[in-house]
């Protein structure tokens, strides 16, 4: 019956229920009920226009909206600001990680000073006083009476 | 109600008020209608016809076109409509209540003069009321809204036979308050 008032019966159905009603009163009548008191109050409720200061406050809301979110922002620079988050978080990530390595990297080569060790040799010091001034920098004179060590390359290599 | 070219909707979704203001014009009715008839009050329906333009206004740049416009806005009424009433407490009043309402709807909606039909609009709205959620807006989209079954369908994402078994268990609801006398008084 529901099909039927709406109009969404196929054809072939349409008929055979109509051939019905023709026939059967108690049917008729029940149709005509089910339309009256079910279906045609509603079809026949008004619709109703919206009142013109719905459209006043959503203007003003949105345009409050867009105020507020970039008053004085070029379009370049908002384009650049709605960079999406995660790239952004990302590529600054691996823009510390590739600067604390660079770092980390450089003061070991400024304190181990490894070159110092293999390239001052007796040739390049200007005295024997130069080089040997230069074994006896940080000996540890606990060592001097004991086993011969204490020299900066003994200690190193030990 | 006029369909809405693409043109006016990438203008609209690129700022152009004016443009959207002609969206607003050609289905503002739908969701005003669809929000008034499922919460029972004037207000409710106007907070929710703003809530809804404002996400429809929002969202406008994501829309693709792989829909029916009118279908993912009625859509979007819908879902708002319904969540609306669901969760939100500032929209739990269901009565229309006409002393409450502003004076600008009153002078703006000539409608409202008429008692009459304000009573019998009140009645319908108490028997709508009886039904779930589910029922009342299948009723609504159809009887009010005039939608086809395809169309109802494809606004709530529904099969069309879920669709066909709420309106039949809607009517069949109608019937029994019919038979008790409810109606009866109107006709």
């Amino acid at each position: 019956m529901t099909d039927l008032a709406d109009g969404e019966l196929n054809a072939e159905k349409a008929k055979l229920v109509s051939g019905h009603l023709a026939e059967c009163h108690a049917c008729r009548e029940f149709k005509y009920n089910f339309i009256k008191t079910a279906v045609e109050p509603f079809k026949a409720v008004r619709r109703e226009p919206p009142a013109a200061y719905i459209w006043r406050n959503i203007r003003s809301r949105i345009e409050q909206k867009n105020t507020l979110k970039d008053p004085i922002l070029p379009d370049m620079l908002r384009g650049w600001l709605s960079f999406p988050r995660v790239a952004l978080a990302t590529a600054t990530v691996a823009l510390l990680i590739f600067v604390s390595v660079l770092f980390i990297s450089n003061q070991r080569t400024g304190t181990n000073a490894p070159d110092k060790i293999h390239f001052y040799t007796e040739n390049t010091a200007q005295t024997k006083e130069d080089y040997f001034s230069y074994l006896y920098e940080g000996i540890d004179e606990s060592y001097e009476n004991e086993t011969g060590l204490g020299t900066a390359i003994e200690e190193l290599i030990l | 109600m006029e369909e809405i070219t693409k043109d006016t909707i990438l203008n609209a979704s690129q700022g152009d008020m004016n443009a959207f203001e002609t969206i607003y014009k050609n289905t503002s009715g739908f969701v005003y209608n669809v929000a008034l008839r499922m919460a029972g009050s004037y207000d409710t329906a106007a907070e929710i016809t703003q809530d809804v333009f404002l996400k429809v206004y929002e969202e406008l740049k994501n829309f693709r076109h792989a829909s029916v416009f009118r279908t993912w806005l009625y859509r979007i009424t819908v879902n708002m409509t319904l969540n609306a009433l669901k969760k939100n407490s500032k929209y739990a009043d269901k009565t229309i209540d006409i002393d409450a309402m502003p004076d600008s709807i009153l002078t703006e909606n000539p409608v409202h003069d008429q008692i009459e039909r304000n009573t019998r609009n009140e009645e319908l709205q108490k028997l709508l009321d009886t039904l779930s959620e589910d029922q009342k807006i299948c009723i609504v989209l159809r009887d009010i809204e005039d939608m086809s079954y395809k169309e109802i369908a494809e606004t709530l994402n529904l099969n069309i036979n879920t669709v066909r078994t709420r309106l039949k268990r809607a009517r069949e609801t109608l019937l029994k308050r019919a038979a008790g006398g409810k109606l009866n008084e109107m006709h």
